[in-house]
């Protein structure tokens, strides 16, 4: 489990640092106080096995549809888009085999033509990241291996300089390097082709009753789920006891969103699993069940969460439901403020959220 | 709707005074000293157990835009008025709260904070100098010239006097808090606790017994 994370220059943090993470963490602030950025980090340091493709999906995920042959696609992960200051991003893990890990991304520049061959700063441009990873095994004998990574737009080339014989090649092997890691991102509809596989994988190993029971929290009615393979594809369909199954997608926001959180779950054991504002497209009346199921699952698979919201309703029923299963050294939130240039991270556990409730007080 | 669903309204405490005060009755009379002064920089928040500071400050100092630079917190002496102030100042320095705590009572210390202001702190130990008691005692102090309150409070020892003899039922546990409530009896509203009375102007904030209090919140 993560237990401590810090980010320099990445986005719009300066320097962030969190310290004694706990298994579930909700993440407040305002409106571009870093939330989603403290996300972002962690899912570049798992580290994703396609990085380019990976660092694409987090600018579309904003909506910042910008090609790679801009420059402007690389500065947009620096801080106040100053390439001259490195991206550190660090986590420290702990468990039966704690570690380190760094991960360091610096600009890679190109000069292009000038009419005078001056090299200044308006004719250098972005071309690309050098990526270098840094694991440390703290447990017994202390290893650690280095992994290195150049992304260009134009030509993705990948060298290493490894140590103990580890892989030379950053995505060969990703499981010597990387958590399992779910993103789930509101703006993005689940895919029907991916969730559909996403269940079938796990209804081959004979989890099928816990997605249902999490599925008939939204959806009471809900009898049975079966994938259909069509000629467009594989559709996860539901069965209603309507006399037609109905594609799951189509039964609304809450549904496919439950589905997308309780396949991450289930697919991630010991693993992160990052939900982007958590309340969105959920009745109130749900989430404190909800809450209950993602608890009792990220205990039972050693899946840390990290979840945002703007909604105080939704930190109540995540306490709340911490709460009644007796979890509650498993919660933690944090806020990001910005003040100036800087971020302070305020920490709440799970006893001053709940004299917060108590008293009504603003927490968010 | 349920208790919780109730709450998710929340409040933000937006002035740059804050007095946190025992309860209900102390935030209705601190209220009414504060009208009385008419000062509107200033709010007034409950604690609800004075075991609940130290968890209240530790949300409050963590509260976003916090603009409190100036923070009295004011709870009884009961038996204990030294142990009272130092309840008070352990909540203070708390390692999740980080406020500054004054030396005595009164007095007001100042200091960073966790939350990037400089604060002003102080502490009022009710019924002052270091005297035992409540809220109660001090507006049995505050009342004293008034010929209606020595009847009220020759009425409750009447009464325990008896009690004791007949043994019908135990006599009252505070005896200041009977002896208040038998004088706001004598009222035309006879039903008012010591707070709505300070809401409706019955207790005097010019007396000299209430000056040490006056003065620190005027200070604020």
């Amino acid at each position: 489990m993560i237990k401590s994370l810090r980010i320099e220059h990445f986005r719009n943090l300066k320097q962030v640092e969190i310290n004694d993470l706990g298994r579930i963490n909700i993440l407040l602030g305002k409106n571009n106080s870093g939330k989603t950025v403290i996300q972002e980090a962690l899912f570049l340091l798992a580290p994703p096995a396609d990085p380019l493709a990976a660092l694409r999906n987090l600018n579309l995920q904003r909506g910042y549809d910008i090609d790679v042959d801009s420059p402007d696609f690389w500065d947009s992960f620096f801080y106040n888009w100053d390439i001259t200051r490195d991206i550190v991003l660090k986590v420290t893990v702990e468990g039966d085999f704690p570690f380190t890990k760094e991960l360091k991304i610096k600009a890679i520049q190109k000069q292009t033509d000038s009419a005078i061959g001056e090299i200044s700063e308006s004719n250098r441009q972005t071309i690309g990241l050098h990526l270098i990873l840094v694991k440390k095994e703290s447990g017994g004998e202390v290893k650690f291996e280095r992994l290195e990574m150049k992304l260009e737009h134009y030509n993705m080339i990948s060298s290493s300089l490894s140590y103990n014989n580890l892989p030379g090649y950053w995505s060969k092997d990703p499981s010597k390097h990387a958590f399992p890691i779910a993103f789930l991102v509101v703006k993005v509809a689940a895919r029907t082709n991916q969730e559909a596989q996403r269940f079938s994988r796990l209804d081959t190993v004979g989890r099928y009753d816990e997605i249902l029971a999490a599925m008939q929290i939204i959806e009471p009615r809900l009898k049975r789920l079966i994938v259909a393979a069509t000629r467009w594809g594989n559709v996860l369909y539901g069965d209603l006891g309507t006399g037609h199954l109905i594609p799951i997608s189509l039964m609304g926001e809450g549904t496919t969103r439950i589905l997308s959180i309780v396949l991450a779950l289930l697919n991630c054991k010991g693993g992160i699993v990052m939900i982007d504002e958590a309340e969105s497209g959920l009745h109130y009346s749900v989430l404190v069940a909800l809450w209950k199921m993602i608890a009792e699952t990220a205990r039972r698979l050693d899946v840390q969460i990290f979840a945002a919201t703007h909604s105080y309703e939704c930190i109540q029923a995540i306490h709340e439901a911490i709460e009644a299963l007796g979890y509650t050294d498993d919660l933690k939130a944090y806020r990001f403020d910005r003040i100036g240039e800087t971020t302070r991270v305020v920490d709440y556990t799970a006893e001053m959220l709940a004299t917060g409730f108590e008293m009504g007080l603003e927490m968010r | 709707m349920t208790k919780k669903e109730a709450k998710t309204k929340p409040f933000t405490i937006e002035k740059s005074k804050l007095l946190i005060v025992e309860g209900k009755t102390d935030k209705d009379f601190f209220d009414a000293l504060l009208n009385s002064l008419k000062r509107t920089d200033t709010q007034v928040i409950p604690m609800n157990g004075k075991d609940r500071l130290r968890a209240l400050l530790e949300v409050i100092v963590r509260q976003p835009d916090l603009p409190v630079q100036s923070l009295i917190i004011a709870r009884d002496a009961d038996g204990n008025p030294k142990g009272a102030f130092d309840s008070v100042c352990s909540a203070l320095s708390n390692k999740n709260v980080g406020l500054p705590a004054p030396k005595k009572p009164l007095e007001f210390v100042e200091g960073p904070t966790s939350f990037g202001k400089s604060i002003k702190v102080s502490v009022i130990v009710i019924p002052l100098f270091e005297q035992k008691g409540a809220l109660e005692d001090l507006l049995l102090q505050m009342s004293a010239d008034d010929p209606l309150l020595s009847l009220a409070i020759k009425y409750i020892e009447n009464a325990i006097e008896t009690l004791k003899k007949a043994a019908h039922r135990p006599p009252p546990r505070i005896l200041s808090k009977a002896q208040i409530h038998a004088f706001l009896a004598t009222f035309e509203e006879a039903d008012r606790d010591p707070g709505i009375a300070a809401l409706e102007g019955v207790w005097n904030f010019q007396h000299f017994a209430f000056e040490p209090i006056l003065k620190i919140v005027q200070e604020m």
